[in-house]
């Protein structure tokens, strides 16, 4: 997630991707006319419940887990989150080396190693 | 979803859908193929909008059963009503399926929908004030066409026509069972009276031979066979005296002519023979006795039939009042028979009146209910909006007083809140559910009572029943009165408590008359409160300067000529101008701000911007 994007703009993104997975997969006839509308009344009634862009993240997992068409959906979003966290962790690194604070460096490149190897990717 | 192919035969005959689309959709292969091919389309086409919220609504609208719609519709007996509620159902159908604007929906159809949502809005305070605050008459229709064009309203609408479309039993159908009752009552009772007029006509019938009978006590004309009765009683003697007399004849004729007889013999046995007559003599003597006979036989008879009449007419008068009891006493059964199946008939009658009644009523409610769908609609999204605003005022309201954690003006909120609050339970089309609603009655009392008597008498009535936080207690009328001399402790109280009435009466009615403006103004208390109010608040400033001139706040006497303008007939946005600036109304606004898309939507402020003002007081 990234934190410089408003929440709305997230939203926005989000609600775009989902459509836009839902409409292929039912052109594909990966999904009926009735999941279709049970998938588009379960958004429509949870995704404004989510006041933060963490709540957003939450509610894309839930709605992974519910159905599987928006895995992938998940799994870039997911992605991105990493991506970004480890551009602000090598940021950091780099920054601590700089000030010659070695040990501080060493300590959050395990950190970031040992959250991308099972750790949580709350934002 | 828009399928040309479920649409009612009797809807393409009567010209609601152009010949070519109705073969078109006639012929289509597989109507659930051109069904997801068009939901498809839409779809993408919101997605080519980049609205995501469209694009996910479009599925999951309720889905209409267009033919047993048509089919409800088509058991309506009363013509105008069922070519009315045919109109208004097509009309609908094409508004949610192909759009309001651009469809096929016709001028006729769209202005009556668009007629029904113009008055449920009129009937509404919210939204008849944002309406009537709109001058331009097309901006007004795009007013209309943006409430029918609201996805919760078209959800509503589309919900409440699929119910009536599932529902079984809408329309009672026991008036045709009823109808073969009756009938079945009255040929029972045809028969019946058949019967009974039988009855009546043998009764008239020997009623008539009787009449012949009757002998009146004096005077009168005496019947037929009584007067005969009579005359042979009368004469019964003289026929008995003249019967025997008669028999006398015949015998002594009998006798002579077996004397003359056994003469003729013993001449004819003895020819010559002296001192004999001659047998022509004696046979003249002969016939005479029998002609004498004869005669007397005949009279003896005439007399014998004249004598045995009496008896045979006595005879026939008691048969025929025999038979007189016997038929009344049949017609008196007759009578009862037919008085019950007079009963049934009437019984049978009125339960098929009823179930007709029942049938019409449930007929007309139908049509109603299509008619009327869009009204329920607006009046259910209105209402969402309403408890959505007095939430968001709540919290406004809540957050702008958060520094009232203790206190005198904290019991006295809470006091208010308590006062004009009330919590109740909701059955909505998505289940139950509990809520807070505005006592609108209390808070317009309360309103009325700080417009014509200021705002003290309020606060003394909140403070009453507000619980002192120090002792726990109800304040005492002491304690009140101390709290209403404390400058401190009113400065703060006092435009709260407005706010909060205010602010409650302008969600639950048309807001201020001008009577009510005038005196808000013309008081103290008013007139420091609009010039407060238009002092914090730029975009009122901005918009009074526009209407007032530059500067005009500054100006002595600024709200009372404020007033003067508002009180204008013609002037309904000043009036609301004066809403917004003597109440707490851009608190409001923000709250409709805050609201998000029911801001966007029903906005309430004419002349709110909708950026979520400050609070004007306090």
């Amino acid at each position: 997630m990234d934190p410089d994007q408003s929440f709305e703009a997230y939203k926005d993104r989000i609600g775009m991707r989902l459509a836009r997975k839902v409409l292929t997969a039912f052109e594909e006839k990966r999904i009926s006319e009735e999941l279709l509308s049970e998938i588009s009344q379960y958004v429509l009634d949870n995704i404004d419940k989510a006041k933060t862009n963490s709540d957003l993240l939450d509610f894309l997992e839930h709605l992974a887990d519910k159905w599987a068409i928006f895995q992938d959906v998940l799994v870039v979003e997911e992605a991105q989150i990493q991506e970004k966290e480890n551009k602000e962790n090598v940021e950091k690194i780099e920054e601590l080396i700089d000030q010659n604070k070695i040990d501080e460096a060493m300590k959050i490149a395990d950190q970031a190693n040992q959250e991308a190897n099972g750790g949580t990717v709350n934002g | 979803m828009a399928d040309a192919t479920v649409i009612p035969q009797e809807a393409i005959s009567r010209g609601y859908m152009h010949s070519r689309e109705a073969g078109a959709s006639r012929r289509a292969a597989n109507p659930q193929e051109v069904s997801s091919a068009r939901l498809s389309e839409k779809m993408g086409a919101a997605l080519k909008e980049q609205n995501w919220q469209k694009m996910f609504e479009i599925p999951s609208q309720p889905r209409l059963d267009h033919a047993r719609l048509g089919e409800k519709v088509d058991k309506i007996g009363d013509q105008n009503l069922r070519t009315q509620t045919n109109d208004s159902l097509v009309g609908t159908r094409l508004a949610l399926e192909e759009g309001f604007k651009g469809g096929r929906i016709s001028q006729q159809q769209q202005d009556r929908i668009a007629g029904k949502v113009e008055e449920t809005i009129m009937r509404n305070p919210l939204l008849s004030r944002e309406y009537l605050a709109i001058n331009d008459i097309q901006a007004r229709r795009e007013f209309l066409v943006k409430h029918i064009e609201d996805p919760r309203i078209q959800r509503i609408v589309r919900k409440e026509l699929q119910e009536i479309a599932e529902a079984t039993d809408d329309l009672p159908n026991d008036a045709r069972e009823k109808s073969y009752d009756v009938q079945e009552k009255t040929l029972e009772r045809d028969s019946m009276q058949a019967d009974r007029d039988e009855l009546d006509r043998q009764i008239r019938e020997v009623d008539h031979r009787l009449q012949e009978f009757e002998r009146p006590a004096a005077g009168g004309h005496m019947g037929a066979r009584a007067q005969e009765l009579e005359d042979l009683r009368t004469t019964l003697t003289a026929n008995r005296a003249g019967h025997a007399a008669q028999t006398q004849i015949v015998n002594n004729a009998e006798f002579r002519i077996r004397q003359l007889t056994s003469e003729r013999e013993d001449t004819l046995r003895n020819p010559g023979q002296t001192g004999r007559r001659p047998i022509v003599d004696i046979d003249n003597e002969i016939n005479t006795e029998r002609q004498n006979g004869s005669a007397a036989q005949a009279e003896m008879t005439r007399l014998t039939g004249l004598i045995d009449r009496i008896p045979q007419l006595e005879q026939e008068e008691q048969h025929l009042n025999k038979e007189r009891r016997g038929l009344r006493g049949e017609r008196s059964a007759k009578n009862f028979e037919l008085g019950k199946s007079n009963t049934a008939l009437q019984r049978a009658t009125d339960e098929y009146n009823d179930a007709l009644r029942r049938r019409e009523q449930a007929e007309y409610a139908l049509g109603n209910r299509i008619n009327d769908v869009w009204s329920s609609a607006v009046i259910e999204v209105a209402n969402q909006d309403l408890t959505e605003l007095a939430a968001n005022m709540r919290r406004i309201h809540d957050e702008e007083f958060a520094g009232l954690k203790e206190g005198a003006s904290k019991a006295g909120r809470d006091r208010i809140k308590e006062l004009l609050d009330r919590k109740i339970e909701t059955r909505g089309w998505r289940g139950k559910r509990g809520r807070t609603v505005i006592d609108k009655i209390k808070t317009q009392q309360i309103s009325a009572e700080i417009i014509d008597k200021g705002p003290e008498v309020a606060a003394r009535r909140f403070l009453s029943g507000a619980k002192n936080p120090e002792t726990g207690q109800t304040y005492t009328p002491e304690e009140v009165s101390a709290l209403l001399k404390d400058k401190d402790f009113m400065a703060e109280f006092q435009p709260m408590m407005i706010k909060e009435v205010f602010g409650r009466k302008l969600l639950t009615s048309k807001g201020f008359s001008p009577e009510d403006a005038r005196k808000i103004v013309e008081s103290d208390w008013g007139d420091q409160m609009v010039q407060g109010a238009a002092q914090r608040n730029e975009d009122l400033k901005n918009k009074i300067e526009e209407i007032m001139g530059i500067g005009a706040m500054d100006k002595p006497g600024f709200a009372k000529r404020l007033a003067q303008e508002a009180v204008k007939p013609k002037n309904v946005g000043l009036l609301a101008l004066l809403g917004l600036l003597a109440a707490p109304f851009a608190g409001v606004v923000g709250v409709a701000a805050v609201g998000g898309g029911v801001a966007g939507k029903a906005g309430i402020g004419a002349y709110g911007s909708g950026k979520g003002h400050s609070p004007v007081f306090g």
